[in-house]
């Protein structure tokens, strides 16, 4: 799964642009301890915190890139942090579980249908 | 911040990285009263006119002054625009774009794409607004690199971080600190990630449940990475119940800022090579960690060595 596709997919904004890339797996947890515990490689993060941290933790296991749900806006620090470290960082208005859906559906290559409202 | 920095920074940024893509532009068959109301709403001092997706002219402040000195008349924007534009490539380094706003005098210039569409307008505070974005995202990384202390002991590295309790949003510095000079000396991402994840995890138990904060040292060598981590109370209640995942004794503002899922120990034990815990309720809590590092885990080319006798140790 190319990380644009997913980005177009979610129609995310994305904050933090750096070259796009492959992801094979995406972890999803607003509990940023259960992102640390995942045994996934070469994955993406899709989270509704915006604290710096969820940055922090992207780096502590390696994660790809970070896709916030819920259109929560991350404060400047966590976007300067991504940015320094070169995270790829996006936000999506759609919540957890149509995130979830959409990327599932981007990730296995099935069609499914992007008409999910976020109300 | 030193002139040699701003300076690598305008030649390494790229156009792309300065320019607005939120610009108005009007159509070249409009009146220009429709270009005049436009620029005051948008408070801009000038847009590019575009007929579809091609760029034909741009439309300044100085055109209309002349439009209203002319009079004012019904005209079109095509009757005062400026043809002859000058654009830049998002593609230029910074540098470029300065040298031309120093050069023409104008005070915006229209961006153009590869195809040579137009995608964006930059101006003198859009490029200040980046330079601005860029140091100090320099400066949040440097704070973050700076975090802990760390020296030479002969071949072992030694990083020394006090962790202060409460202090939630410094939790990951550490971590993001030790996993860089992991990967500085050579470590591959395997040895790194759970290295960086322990101490994740231990600086966040430091910060949620201790009282005082704590301590965390690495050591790291050839043959294996050690954490100690220390710290004076409370003490953990119960070792057994708190090694089992899902256990937490985490409030509910600890959870919404995204920790207390009760996975911490369980994750720092699976991450280790050897673990060891140690706590006394009402006198604190000693926890070593040791990574044993394999030959694979290391690249093949070491990375330089830095002299030894304790010197403090600079981060690139």
């Amino acid at each position: 799964m190319w990380w644009s596709d997913l980005i177009a997919a979610l129609h995310a904004t994305p904050l933090v642009e750096l070259p796009d890339f492959e992801a094979q797996s995406v972890a999803a947890a607003d509990l940023l301890s259960d992102i640390l515990a995942t045994d996934k490689e070469d994955f993406v993060i899709l989270t509704g915190q915006i604290s710096p941290q969820a940055i922090r933790t992207a780096l502590a296991v390696g994660a790809l890139g970070v896709v916030v749900v819920r259109g929560k806006q991350p404060p400047q620090e966590t976007v300067r942090l991504a940015k320094s470290y070169g995270v790829p960082l996006a936000v999506t208005e759609l919540r957890m579980f149509e995130a979830c859906y959409v990327a599932g559906g981007v990730l296995w290559n099935t069609p499914l249908s992007t008409s999910l409202s976020t109300d | 911040m030193e002139y040699s920095v701003i300076h690598e920074l305008v030649h390494r940024l790229k156009v792309s990285h300065a320019m607005s893509t939120d610009y108005v532009t009007v159509p070249p068959n409009v009146a220009m009263r429709v270009a005049q109301q436009r620029m005051r709403e948008a408070r801009a001092g000038g847009m590019p006119v575009t007929r579809g997706d091609e760029m034909v002219g741009i439309v300044t402040t100085e055109d209309v002054i002349l439009w209203l000195d002319g009079g004012g008349r019904d005209d079109l924007v095509e009757q005062w625009m400026t043809r002859d534009v000058v654009t830049v490539d998002r593609r230029w380094p910074l540098t470029e774009a300065m040298g031309l706003f120093g050069k023409t005098g104008f005070g915006r210039l229209p961006v153009l794409d590869e195809g040579g569409q137009l995608c964006g307008v930059i101006t003198p505070e859009s490029i200040l607004k980046s330079l601005l974005d860029e140091v100090s995202a320099m400066l949040t990384a440097k704070d973050e690199a700076e975090s802990g202390r760390a020296t030479m002991d002969g071949s072992v590295l030694r990083i020394e971080f006090d962790v202060p309790a409460r202090d939630y949003e410094r939790a990951g510095m550490a971590s993001v600190r030790v996993k860089r000079e992991l990967a500085a000396r050579g470590f591959k991402p395997q040895l790194q990630r759970r290295v960086a994840i322990a101490t994740h995890e231990c600086e966040t138990n430091l910060i949620i449940h201790t009282t005082e904060g704590g301590r965390i040292v690495a050591l790291v060598d050839d043959g294996s990475v050690k954490l100690t981590v220390s710290d004076k109370g409370p003490g953990i209640e119960d070792i057994e119940r708190a090694m089992v995942p899902g256990f937490s004794t985490a409030s509910d503002f600890v959870r919404d800022l995204g920790f207390g899922a009760g996975m911490g120990l369980p994750n720092i034990r699976k991450c280790a090579d050897r673990f060891e815990i140690r706590s006394k309720r009402g006198s604190g809590t000693w926890l070593h960690l040791e990574f044993d590092v394999t030959p694979g885990d290391r690249a093949p080319a070491d990375p330089p060595s830095t002299d030894g006798g304790g010197e403090e140790v600079r981060i690139r």
